[in-house]
């Protein structure tokens, strides 16, 4: 709003500059008159094809999607309280070296943090979990977002990935302030855009049997579950 | 001898009117020439905002056609003062009428032009979204505000009033500017000159007026601070207009 | 019935004057011309007239009414003027046509029969219009608006000889086929002298005459002859004007009271006065006129 201000102020001045002195004419008579008629049918007309423009929804409310908190729950060792639907994806390789080398590709600040864990089980398990990311309440772009992945190179090499990040982009249809104006209960921060996004995340879990040795970079920043707290 | 011409007034106010509509065409089309050129400011997005994390970032740009009104409200302001001026007035003296009936045909047809520019604006606002759609690169729409019917109309009403309101003190101002043609210099001046005198002493003048309707979320009372304040503005011009002389 | 009365009406334009305690009537179904100099008030007196104007004192009526800000002064007066303004967004045509929804006698058909007449362009708009055309224009409409109170400011303003001369007849003959009261002002008494019927003669806003042209015609005479024999009959007259002829001669204007063979005895020559000179005369500030301005500088 306060960009267009000096337009307006330019608009106004030449307006009056041109109009002020005498009757507006730009068009005479019967031209006007198809100017004006030809106007209205292109309004009319675009609100019509407006009614097809595939839209995605507007929010239904104000409500943040509350998915369960990843980085938390892993931190603490609760990673049982997360819902399984959550697990996006799951890596298992089996293991005959005592050393498991964990690498991280990406800056772990750029990505997903990663945990490790030691468990009672006999094969390396890695778990890619993932809260939705959504739009409005009702725009779920979760499977848009790439996910991060994990490779064993060699017999005890993990190496970890992070996608190039992508943009997502959007136009946002957002009616006048007049059609929003009378809204009830509508927060300020809504009237202005009308739009909310409820971020997801997501967390590489790696859990390796009680036996094998992690050796990780202490500056990559992957953090121990359990260990850490001992410590 | 002939014998006289019995008129009355809602008769020569209904005559009057319907001249204005048919010459006063140019109001309308420099309304049409206005609204393309909001529109084409507004192609561009009216803002745009989004986040992210690691591996994505979510980007909305704002379409909306808040420039659009913003455009008619000023286009209607002039059109206030200018429907005052000299050259529109007289086209009535040419003819039957008098100060009340030219006052009144005025009003009527500053009520037509809010009319045809809040509903132009709002339904312009929709342009501005098919022409994006159709020859930009389309990327997924959201609609922002699930507006419902009521609300539709509620807006359309309340465009139709920000624009008549706007109208009316642009018809005082053209009013005050006849009576006293120096005013025309003088209430510009002293608009700003209070404004930042105010502004420094931190009260926000415009802020303050502009809550008082902007604010406003109950139609009803809306539709009652617009029409009495519209109302208050009309009387006035039309008190100080009644002993205007004309063919100077 | 008096279609206009003024009683003590007066006019100020800031510090001046425009009207001064004038008084009059007009009768209906009379032409009357309103005759005066440059600046004399005609265009001020019209104007209130029409209700464009309001008066500072005195009292106007039109048609029994105030004339500001009546509807009915307004729909039975039309002014016609070289200042009416008309929209530039409708045509000649249609102006015609909404002339005719404003005024209720409107005469479509002398309008267009005129229209053609004086070789309008349908489509023309009337700002693009030459002066003489305007004018020309403007009459159609005051004579096709067929108003009870017709009134004619200057009219003839910028039109061709001939025009005029169509126009005079054109509003004569429509007032003989349609008689109402019509004003007309002009400082061309000698134009529209055939025309009138009485003659308003106003003079630094004040009334100065107000005749039938024929007593008009009458009202004043001639005198030539020898300065001295002229300037010693003189001494009870009411002298209007008076010029020297030559070194020794003089022409000299008294009113009309007295008989003229004494004076043609003394060998002075007696003629009649058109109602044209004689305004002229009449309005004139001081005795004397322009030839005095320059006998005096030739007297240094």
């Amino acid at each position: 709003m306060i960009a267009i201000l000096p337009i307006v102020i330019i608009v106004l001045i030449l307006l009056f500059s041109i109009f002020l002195n005498y009757r507006v004419k730009i068009l005479s008579g019967q031209k006007a008159q198809w100017l004006l008629f030809g106007y209205f049918i292109i309004l009319v007309v675009s609100f019509g094809i407006y009614l097809f423009i595939p839209k995605g929804a507007p929010p239904s409310s104000e409500e943040q999607y509350k998915g369960p908190d990843l980085y938390l729950n892993a931190m603490e060792g609760n990673v049982s309280n997360i819902d399984s639907k959550y697990v996006e994806r799951t890596w298992e390789f089996p293991m005959e070296e005592p050393e498991l080398n964990v690498e991280l590709d990406y800056i772990i600040s750029d990505g997903p943090p990663v945990f490790v864990e030691e468990a009672d089980i006999d094969s390396l398990e890695v778990i890619l979990y993932k809260t939705p990311t959504i739009i409005n309440g009702g725009i779920d772009i979760t499977d848009r977002i790439p996910n991060a992945s994990v490779q064993l190179t060699g017999s005890n090499k993990l190496q970890l990935y992070n996608p190039n990040p992508i943009e997502i982009e959007y136009s946002g249809y957002v009616p006048e302030f007049t059609l929003t104006q009378f809204k009830q209960g509508v927060s300020n921060s809504l009237r202005i855009t009308g739009t909310f996004i409820s971020f997801g995340d997501q967390i590489l879990y790696i859990r390796v049997p009680q036996h094998i040795e992690v050796n990780t970079d202490s500056l990559e920043g992957i953090q121990f579950v359990g260990k850490e707290n001992e410590d | 001898m002939m014998s006289l011409v019995n008129v009355n007034l809602g008769n020569v106010v209904k005559k009057q009117y319907l001249f204005k509509l048919r010459s006063y065409v140019g109001v309308f089309t420099s309304l049409v020439v206005l609204q393309l050129i909001a529109l084409l400011f507004s192609l561009g997005g009216t803002g745009g905002g989004g986040g992210g994390s690691g591996n994505f970032h979510v980007m909305i740009n704002y379409y909306s056609g808040d420039v659009v009104i913003i455009f008619t409200i000023l286009w209607v302001f002039i059109n206030g003062i200018l429907i005052t001026t000299k050259a529109y007035r007289e086209d009535d003296f040419s003819f039957v009428t008098n100060r009340l009936t030219n006052n009144l045909s005025n009003i009527l047809f500053l009520l037509t032009a809010s009319l045809v520019g809040g509903v132009t604006a709002i339904a312009s606002g929709i342009l501005l979204k098919v022409i994006r759609y159709f020859f930009f690169n389309a990327e997924p729409i959201i609609t922002t505000f699930s507006i419902s019917t009521i609300e539709i109309i509620y807006g359309v009403l309340a465009t139709i009033l920000y624009v008549f309101l706007f109208g009316s003190l642009g018809y005082l101002v053209g009013s005050l500017v006849q009576l006293y043609k120096k005013l025309a210099i003088i209430l510009p001046v002293a608009f700003f000159g209070i404004l930042f005198a105010l502004a420094s002493r931190d009260i926000m003048l415009v802020e303050g007026v502009g809550e008082f309707y902007f604010k406003e979320t109950s139609f009803l009372l809306f539709t009652v601070k617009v029409i009495t304040t519209s109302g208050i503005l009309l009387i006035v011009s039309l008190t100080i207009s009644n002993r205007q002389e004309v063919r100077l | 019935m008096n279609v206009v009365e003024c009683k003590g009406l007066a006019k100020h334009q800031g510090s001046v004057k425009a009207l001064d305690d004038l008084s009059f009537t007009i009768k209906e179904d009379t032409i009357t011309g309103l005759i005066g100099r440059n600046g004399a008030g005609k265009t001020t007196l019209l104007k209130i007239l029409a209700g464009y104007w309001y008066e500072s004192s005195g009292e106007v009526r039109v048609f029994d009414e105030h004339p500001f800000n009546s509807l009915t002064v307004s729909a039975n007066t039309i002014l016609i003027d070289d200042q009416m303004s008309f929209s530039n967004s409708l045509t000649l045509q249609e102006l015609l046509q909404e002339a005719s929804n404003f005024y209720m006698n409107w005469d479509m058909e002398l309008a267009q029969r005129l229209f053609s007449y004086f070789n309008f362009d349908s489509k023309q708009i009337h700002e693009n219009l030459s002066k003489g055309k305007k004018s020309t224009f403007n009459i159609i409409i005051g004579l096709a608006a067929k108003c009870a109170l017709t009134i004619f400011d200057e009219p003839t303003t910028g039109m061709d000889a001939a025009v005029r001369k169509d126009f005079y007849r054109a509003l004569l003959k429509d007032y003989l086929a349609h008689p109402r009261t019509i004003i007309i002002s002009s400082h061309h008494l000698d134009e529209v002298e055939d025309l009138l019927e009485d003659v308003l003669l106003i003079n630094e806003g004040k009334r100065y005459l107000h005749l039938s042209i024929d007593d008009l015609k009458e009202y004043a005479i001639g005198l030539r002859g020898k300065s001295a024999i002229v300037r010693q009959w003189l001494n009870d007259k009411e002298v209007i004007h008076s010029q020297s002829i030559g070194t020794d001669r003089s022409y000299v204007v008294v009113k009309n009271d007295f008989d003229h063979d004494r004076a043609t005895r003394l060998g002075i020559e007696v003629s009649p006065v058109s109602p044209s000179d004689l305004s002229v005369y009449l309005t004139n500030q001081k005795q004397g006129g322009i030839d005095d301005v320059f006998s005096k500088r030739e007297f240094r």
